[in-house]
C-alpha cells in the first residue's frame, strides 16, 4: 500500500520539480519585491487521528493493563519564519512552527481480581486535559518564482527538528466495589507526559502578495511598500519511536499538514 | 418478618380439612410422627390448619425467618416443636409463605405426646456421665424429648456433644435414670470489606501443583492465611502435625490462636495443604454468594475456621489408631469445635502406602475443592435445615454438601476463576486416587445405590448416610445431564449444563428453605418440585426433575 504521508509529500515535490523543468515564461521574469522575506502566521494543524497507548501495571500478583485511546488534533498553529534569495530564485529560510492542544482519552483497563489469576476486571473512565505540542524548527531550500509583479510563489523543503511532548494515560488507581470483588472502578487515571526530539522532513510552498500598496486607501503609507499577505501550505513529518514504563508503543506522529495565513514583511 | 400471630392467621386461610394421615393414625391409636408434605400441587389447606393449630397452642413455635435471595417476597420460616417447654427432637415444620399466603409445607410433628418434662438428673450429672479424660464436653447438655421407635414411646433426655480421639459425638442420657440412650458420631465427614489496611494477596501452589491466589494479612513481617477480604473470615489453621493439640482446640481445652494459623513469611505460599485449604473455603463462599445470594456459610458472614496438618503423615503408625482415622483418613466439619464450627483436612497417607486392596493413594483432603466444599456445605446445613445425621435425613445431609461439592468445581471451572479446576460428578477424584469417594453419574462404580430400592438399611454409617445420598445426589445429576438409571432403567432427559444453575437453585433452596431436620428422601422429592415451580415457570423443569426422583425410585 502506498503510504499516504508519501503521498502528501510528493504532490509538492512534483509542483517543484514542474516550475524548473518547464521555466519558459518563468524564465524571462525577475524575482518580484524583495530578497529577505519576514512571515509571521496563523492557521490549522490539520486532519486527526486516533492514537492509542497501553500501559502495563503490577498489581494483585499479576500484570494489568491500561489503555488510553485520545484523538490527536486538530490544533491552532502558529509560524513565524524567514527566508533570503541567495542566488537568482533560490533562496534559504528557517521557520518555526508552533502547534498543540488539549484533548480527552478514554480510558479501559483491564484489573486483576484479587482472589484469582487471569481473571481480569475490565474497568472504563476518562481522562481529561491531554496535552500535545509540538515545536517544529525547518530549515528550507527555497525557489521563489514570480507570478506577476506583485505576486511570490514559493517552493520549499527540507530538514525539521521536532521538539514535541505528549501526554499519555500511564496507569491508574483503582476503587474496590468490595466482595465478590468482581467489579472495579477507576478512581484516577495516572497521566505522563513524554517529551521527544527528532528529525523529520517538510515540503511546503508560500503563496505572497506584495500589492497592497496599490490598494489606493493604503498607498499613502511607506509600511505597505514593505508589508504584505501570504498562506503557506507545508507538511512535514516525523516519526519517532517511544516507550511508556519501559514499554515499546506505536511510533509517535509528528507534524501534519499546516495551513496558515498571515503577513510578510519584505526588505 | 410475620409474627406468630400472623402465621397462624396465614395457616389457617389456607384452608379447612384435617390432615388426612393425621386423623388416620389417630384412629389406629399409634404413636408416632405426623409426616407434613403439602405444596401448592395439593393438601396445603389441611396441613395449614394442622400446624396453625399447633402454633396457636404453642407446640410449634416459629424459631426463625429467612426472606428468600433466589425468589423474592418468598419467606421461610422454621418452626420447632415444643412440649411443656422441652424441644421435641425432630419435630419440626418449615412454612414458605407469599404475601401471607402459604406456599408449601413439610415437617414431622408429634401429636401425642404427654410425658413428664421434670428431669431427675442434673445437667451436672449428665456431664460427669458423659465426659471424661478422653472426651470433653463442648457445650451444656440440652434437655429434649426423642422418640424411641424401639420401645414405641418418648423418652425425656439430655443430649450432650463431645470430642475426642473418637471425633465429635452425640450422645443421649435418659434424664430419669442416666442410661445412655444412644451414641453416635456427629462429624460430618468425608471419609469485604473493601478496605482493609493489612490485607494482602499473596500466591502459592497447591497440592496439584496449580497456581492460585491467596487472600492473607500482613501481622508483623508475616503472612498469616487469615482473609480479610471476603466479608466471612476465612481463617486456616496449621496444626504442623501435633496431633494432640490438634484434639484440644477442637475439644475447647485450648483456643486456637494466631500463632496456629498458616503462615509464610514472603507471600509465595509453599505448603500446599494450607494453600488449598484457604483458598477452597473461599471459593465455596465465593460460590454460595454468586449462586445463592448466600452471605457465608450463617448466610450472616460468620467465620470460616479450617484446620490442615492436624498429623504428620509419617505418623500414620506411630498415632492411635482413632487418631489415624480421624486425622489421617478423613475430613470433617465439627459444628461445635471451636467458636463457630470447624472443617478438618485430614493429612492422608505417605507416599508408598494405599488404602487397603484397591491400591488407591490418599492424598491431602484439602487437595480436592469439592471436599473443602463439601465440608463447609455440612456448615450450612448446620445454619439451615438441621438434617438430622442418621438415617435418610442424614443421607440428604450429605447429599446436600457433595452438590455443594460438585457445584463450587463447575462454578469455579466454567466461569473462568480457576481453569486448572477439573469439574466432575465424581467426588474426591483428586484426594482419593484412582477413582475418587463417590460418583453422582454412576453411583454403582464406587459401591453405592443409584436408586432407592438398593438402600442400606444397616446401621452402620449412622444408617448409611454416606452411601445412601448418592440416591439423591444421582437424582441430582439425572435432572442435569440426562441418562439412563441402571437400576431402574428409566431414561431422564436432562435439562442440559445450560441450565446447571438452575437446578442447583432449585436444590439448594429446597434443602436450605424446606426441608425440616428430619425430612425423607419423599419428602426431598416433593420440596425440589415445589421449589422447581417457585422458581420457572417452564414446566418441563418441574417434570424434569420429578422424572429423575423416579428414575432414582424416590416418589
Amino acid at each position: 500500500m502506498i503510504d499516504v504521508v508519501f503521498l502528501r509529500a510528493l504532490v509538492p515535490l512534483v509542483v517543484v520539480g514542474f516550475l524548473l523543468i518547464v521555466p519558459g515564461r518563468v524564465a524571462a521574469q525577475s524575482v518580484p519585491g524583495h530578497r529577505i522575506t519576514v512571515g509571521a502566521n496563523i492557521g490549522a494543524h490539520t486532519g486527526s487521528a486516533s492514537r492509542t497507548d497501553v500501559a502495563e501495571f503490577s498489581a494483585l500478583r499479576e500484570i494489568g493493563s491500561v489503555r488510553g485511546t485520545q484523538t490527536i488534533g486538530p490544533y491552532t498553529v502558529f509560524d513565524g519564519s524567514g527566508s533570503t534569495l541567495v542566488w537568482k530564485r533560490l533562496g534559504v529560510g528557517l521557520a518555526v512552527s508552533h502547534a498543540g492542544g488539549k484533548t480527552t482519552a478514554s480510558v479501559e483497563a483491564e484489573v486483576p481480581h484479587p482472589f484469582f489469576f487471569d481473571f481480569h476486571r475490565t474497568a472504563t473512565a476518562s481522562a481529561t486535559d491531554l496535552e500535545r505540542r509540538e515545536l517544529i524548527y525547518h530549515v528550507s531550500a527555497q525557489l521563489a518564482i514570480p507570478l506577476g509583479s506583485s505576486t511570490r510563489l514559493t517552493v520549499l523543503g527540507g530538514p525539521s527538528r521536532f521538539d514535541a511532548s505528549q501526554d499519555l494515560v500511564s496507569g491508574i488507581e483503582t476503587s474496590e466495589q468490595g466482595f465478590p470483588f468482581d467489579s472495579v472502578d477507576i478512581a484516577a487515571s495516572q497521566v505522563e507526559r513524554l517529551s521527544v526530539k527528532s528529525w523529520g522532513y517538510h515540503v511546503g510552498v508560500d503563496l505572497a502578495y506584495h500589492g497592497l500598496k496599490n490598494i489606493s486607501m493604503l498607498s499613502g503609507s511607506a509600511l505597505f511598500d514593505h508589508l504584505g499577505v501570504g498562506v503557506l501550505i507545508r507538511y512535514s513529518r516525523s516519526r519517532p519511536s517511544i516507550e511508556l514504563r519501559g514499554v515499546e508503543q506505536t511510533l509517535l506522529e509528528l507534524g501534519s499538514l499546516h495551513a496558515v495565513g498571515g503577513l510578510r514583511v519584505g526588505f | 418478618m410475620l409474627s406468630n400471630r400472623s402465621l397462624r392467621r396465614t395457616l389457617f386461610a389456607t384452608g379447612v380439612a384435617l390432615l388426612t394421615a393425621q386423623a388416620a393414625a389417630q384412629q389406629q391409636g399409634t404413636l408416632g410422627p405426623l409426616v407434613i408434605t403439602a405444596t401448592q400441587s395439593g393438601d396445603l389447606g389441611s396441613a395449614g390448619r394442622v400446624v396453625g393449630g399447633m402454633l396457636q397452642d404453642g407446640t410449634l413455635r416459629i424459631v426463625e425467618t429467612t426472606d428468600d435471595q433466589l425468589a423474592p417476597g418468598r419467606i421461610h420460616q422454621r418452626l420447632a416443636q415444643f412440649h411443656r417447654g422441652v424441644r421435641v427432637s425432630g419435630g419440626s415444620v418449615c412454612v414458605q409463605s407469599d404475601s401471607g399466603i402459604s406456599r408449601s409445607l413439610f415437617g414431622h410433628v408429634y401429636p401425642d405426646i404427654s410425658i413428664a418434662v421434670e428431669p431427675t438428673l442434673s445437667a451436672r450429672d449428665v456431664v460427669a456421665i458423659a465426659g471424661s479424660d478422653d472426651m470433653a464436653v463442648l457445650s451444656p447438655p440440652d434437655l429434649v424429648i426423642v422418640r424411641d421407635d424401639d420401645e414405641d414411646a418418648y423418652r425425656l433426655v439430655y443430649r450432650i456433644h463431645t470430642f475426642g480421639m473418637s471425633g465429635l459425638v452425640v450422645s443421649e442420657i435418659d434424664a430419669l435414670t442416666g442410661a445412655v440412650v444412644s451414641t453416635r458420631s456427629a462429624l460430618t465427614t468425608q471419609g469485604v470489606q473493601a478496605t482493609c489496611p493489612d490485607c494482602a494477596v499473596g500466591e502459592g501452589l497447591g497440592v496439584k501443583g496449580d497456581r492460585k491466589k491467596v487472600s492473607v494479612r500482613l501481622s508483623g513481617d508475616e503472612f498469616h492465611a487469615d482473609d480479610g477480604l471476603r466479608p466471612a473470615r476465612v481463617s486456616t489453621y496449621d496444626m504442623r502435625g501435633d496431633w494432640e493439640r490438634a484434639l484440644d482446640a477442637l475439644n475447647g481445652r485450648v483456643a486456637l490462636t494466631s500463632a496456629d494459623l498458616a503462615r509464610d513469611s514472603d507471600n509465595v505460599w509453599q505448603d500446599g495443604a494450607s494453600v488449598d485449604a484457604h483458598t477452597g473455603s473461599g471459593w465455596t463462599l465465593d460460590y454460595l454468594y454468586d449462586r445463592f445470594g448466600r452471605k457465608g456459610l450463617d448466610d450472616r458472614n460468620g467465620p470460616v475456621v479450617a484446620m490442615v496438618h492436624p498429623v504428620h503423615r509419617s505418623d500414620l503408625f506411630s498415632v492411635p489408631t482413632e487418631v489415624a482415622d480421624l486425622f489421617h483418613l478423613n475430613a470433617f466439619f465439627c459444628g461445635l469445635c471451636g467458636q463457630d464450627g470447624i472443617i478438618v483436612l485430614g493429612e492422608g497417607l505417605p507416599p508408598g502406602q494405599t488404602i487397603g486392596q484397591t491400591g488407591q493413594v490418599l492424598d491431602f483432603f484439602a487437595a480436592g475443592l469439592d471436599i473443602v466444599a463439601h465440608e463447609l456445605g455440612h456448615a450450612v446445613t448446620d445454619f439451615s435445615s438441621q438434617l438430622i445425621y442418621e438415617g435418610e435425613s442424614g443421607a440428604l445431609n450429605e447429599a446436600f454438601s457433595d452438590l455443594i461439592g460438585v457445584g463450587t468445581e463447575f462454578f469455579m471451572a466454567e466461569t473462568g476463576r480457576h481453569r486448572p479446576e477439573r469439574a466432575d460428578y465424581v467426588i474426591g477424584e483428586d484426594v482419593l486416587k484412582p477413582g475418587g469417594i463417590r460418583s453422582l453419574s454412576n453411583p454403582l462404580s464406587r459401591g453405592d445405590p443409584d436408586h432407592y430400592s438398593l438402600r442400606f438399611l444397616g446401621s452402620s454409617d449412622n444408617g448409611g448416610v454416606h452411601t445412601n445420598s448418592t440416591i439423591a445426589t444421582h437424582a441430582y445429576y439425572l435432572a442435569v445431564e440426562g441418562g439412563i438409571n441402571q437400576t431402574s432403567r428409566i431414561e431422564v432427559a436432562g435439562l442440559g449444563p445450560q441450565n446447571r444453575d438452575l437446578v442447583e437453585r432449585i436444590f439448594y433452596r429446597a434443602f436450605v428453605f424446606l426441608l425440616p431436620e428430619n425430612a425423607t428422601f419423599s419428602m426431598a422429592r416433593a420440596a425440589t418440585l415445589q421449589s422447581a415451580r417457585d422458581l420457572s415457570d417452564d414446566e418441563t423443569v418441574t417434570q424434569t426433575i420429578a422424572a429423575a426422583w423416579t428414575a432414582v425410585g424416590v416418589e
